[in-house]
């Protein structure tokens, strides 16, 4: 250590210090970049070489990725995935609505509404609890079962029904903790100014809770997509369904396949948007940062 | 002279937990009160009961002619005539601040949209803050945000606005645009009660310094004859305190 302090930066010098630096020329990333890709080829090279080098293989291959097979089961397919948006668009607006009313319910504090309260809580345990496949084949199969004339036997109806059942006991509960998340300063500061508790809670609660779990719903809005194939269950005809038929006639599976294709490239847009969302907030945040 | 605002025998408890005890107080109207002591004698509690965002559990509490403690029916009609601004500001993190401030006249006054709108972006304009009307409050500094939620209390045109440690969430530079504004509100006669720390600003700004400790009064006055020349032992151990900190 000297006994001078070293001279201070020229502007020059400080101008590069702030200039601006090209991806690859901050620091580490080039070593960063090396390691990232290294290991990408070990693991996916790993594991490529064991499946393909693995004696079955080929016969997997054939069973499950035959082009042939995928281009001959698609129209079958695509015509039945076109039932499971049907499905799944008149199930989630349903979902949406009874499951923001169950919480609401529960939430509550009227002593009045206690039986109310009770059934609504006993409702989200139960079908929180319950498999959507055994709730889908009671409906699906029991309800016509039954033979009361006037209820409908389309198992379509069953199975939107029986969906919209188990989803919007999840998604209660997933508006119920948005709720609850929203500070009490913000009650108090509705309440201070006149607000009644209703308003309070219509203007300032319900908005920030409801934005605060957008991410998980839209999570939901995945599994509800899913949901819908386990109606083929108790008969319609949807993606999974046509997939199966084709399945066994053909002997291969590569239907299923372009099955899960389909619902995988509809579920990707919702999970980046899902994650755009978050992101976002995630941004706001820091903002917050300068208060 | 009637009080605007009359404290009489006033007890509040949380639990087994006595914070209000035997409250007698009166605050004349176009004064500015200044409440004053240790964290957690009761400053906050105070003004909480006075804008009924909590229950007390004796006395009453007297706006002109009627008894605020015990008109539960009233309750939302006569917050909207007590206003209140909160250390942590409290501004709605989803509306921007033309709607934050014009929020509560629309819903709770009733007035036009429009009406209410103009009346905030003369208030914005006289505190210099016209330029974050759309702003939301995120993007706002805190003292800021404070200022906001000043003016969100004042549009309610209330009788009287209670301002709790308004100021103590704030980095030191932004403590004295809030304090300017407090001082503006006090030259155009607005009633006010204030819990505050910054004894330099009670001595300031304030007509009646009331001291509190353990929930009671202890001791109040004139601002020039209290820090001058306290009653109370505890009163001067207090400010000895306080003085000594700063």
């Amino acid at each position: 250590m000297s006994t001078i302090p070293p001279p201070p930066l020229s502007d020059q010098d400080v101008a590069d210090l702030l200039k601006p630096k090209a991806f690859w020329e901050q620091q580490g990333v080039i070593k960063s970049l090396i390691i990232a890709l290294l290991s990408t080829i070990v693991i996916f090279g790993g594991i490529a070489f064991t499946v393909g080098r693995s004696e079955g293989w080929g016969a997997v291959q054939q069973a499950f990725f035959s082009r042939p097979d995928m281009r001959a089961a698609f129209p079958k397919v695509w015509e039945g995935f076109q039932l499971n948006i049907k499905m799944f668009m008149i199930a989630e607006p349903l979902v949406l609505a009874f499951g923001l009313i169950l919480a609401l319910i529960r939430i509550g504090t009227n002593p009045v509404l206690f039986p109310v309260r009770a059934i609504a809580i006993a409702y989200i345990d139960l079908f929180r609890g319950a498999p959507a496949l055994l709730v889908i084949m009671m409906l699906g199969f029991g309800m016509p079962g039954l033979r009361i004339s006037w209820l409908p036997n389309d198992p379509v109806f069953w199975g939107i029904t029986a969906c919209v059942i188990t989803s919007s006991a999840y998604t209660a509960e997933t508006f119920r903790a948005g709720i609850e998340s929203v500070h009490r300063s913000q009650r108090s500061a509705a309440r201070s100014l006149g607000l009644s508790n209703r308003q309070t809670f219509q203007h300032v609660v319900l908005p920030q809770g409801i934005k605060a779990v957008i991410p998980p719903l839209i999570s939901g809005f995945v599994s509800l997509q899913k949901e819908t194939a386990l109606v083929s269950t108790i008969g319609p005809l949807e993606a999974t369904r046509r997939a199966q038929i084709y399945s066994a006639l053909n002997f291969n599976y590569s239907s299923y396949v372009i099955a899960a294709l389909l619902f995988i490239a509809l579920t990707i847009p919702l999970a980046r948007f899902t994650d755009y969302l978050l992101q976002r907030s995630a941004k706001r945040m820091q903002m917050g940062g300068l208060a | 002279m009637i009080a605007l605002l009359r404290y009489e025998s006033v007890y509040k408890a949380y639990g087994q937990n006595l914070v209000l005890r035997n409250i007698n107080l009166d605050v004349q109207e176009h004064s500015v009160t200044c409440l004053i002591g240790a964290s957690g004698c009761g400053k906050s509690t105070l003004l909480r009961c006075t804008n009924l965002l909590e229950e007390i559990q004796h006395g009453a509490i007297w706006l002109r002619d009627i008894d605020l403690a015990n008109s539960q029916k009233q309750a939302d009609d006569l917050r909207a005539r007590v206003g209140m601004v909160f250390q942590s500001y409290n501004l709605f993190p989803h509306m921007n601040v033309l709607k934050n401030i014009t929020l509560a006249p629309v819903k709770v006054k009733g007035e036009r949209r429009s009406e209410a709108e103009d009346r905030a972006r003369d208030l914005l304009q006289r505190f210099g803050l016209l330029d974050k009307a759309l702003e939301y409050p995120d993007r706002l500094s805190g003292g800021q945000q404070q200022r906001i939620a000043i003016i969100r209390a004042l549009a309610m045109q209330p009788e009287v606005l209670l301002l709790d440690e308004v100021t103590s969430a704030l980095d030191p530079e932004m403590v004295g645009e809030v304090m300017d504004i407090i001082i503006e509100l006090k030259n155009l006669n607005i009633t006010m009660m204030l819990a505050t720390h910054q004894m330099g600003f009670a001595s300031q700004i304030a007509d009646n310094v009331v001291f509190l400790d353990s929930g009671s009064i202890v001791e109040q006055g004139h601002p020039s004859q209290f820090f001058s020349n306290p009653q109370h032992e505890r009163t001067r151990q207090f400010l000895e305190r306080v003085t000594m900190a700063i």
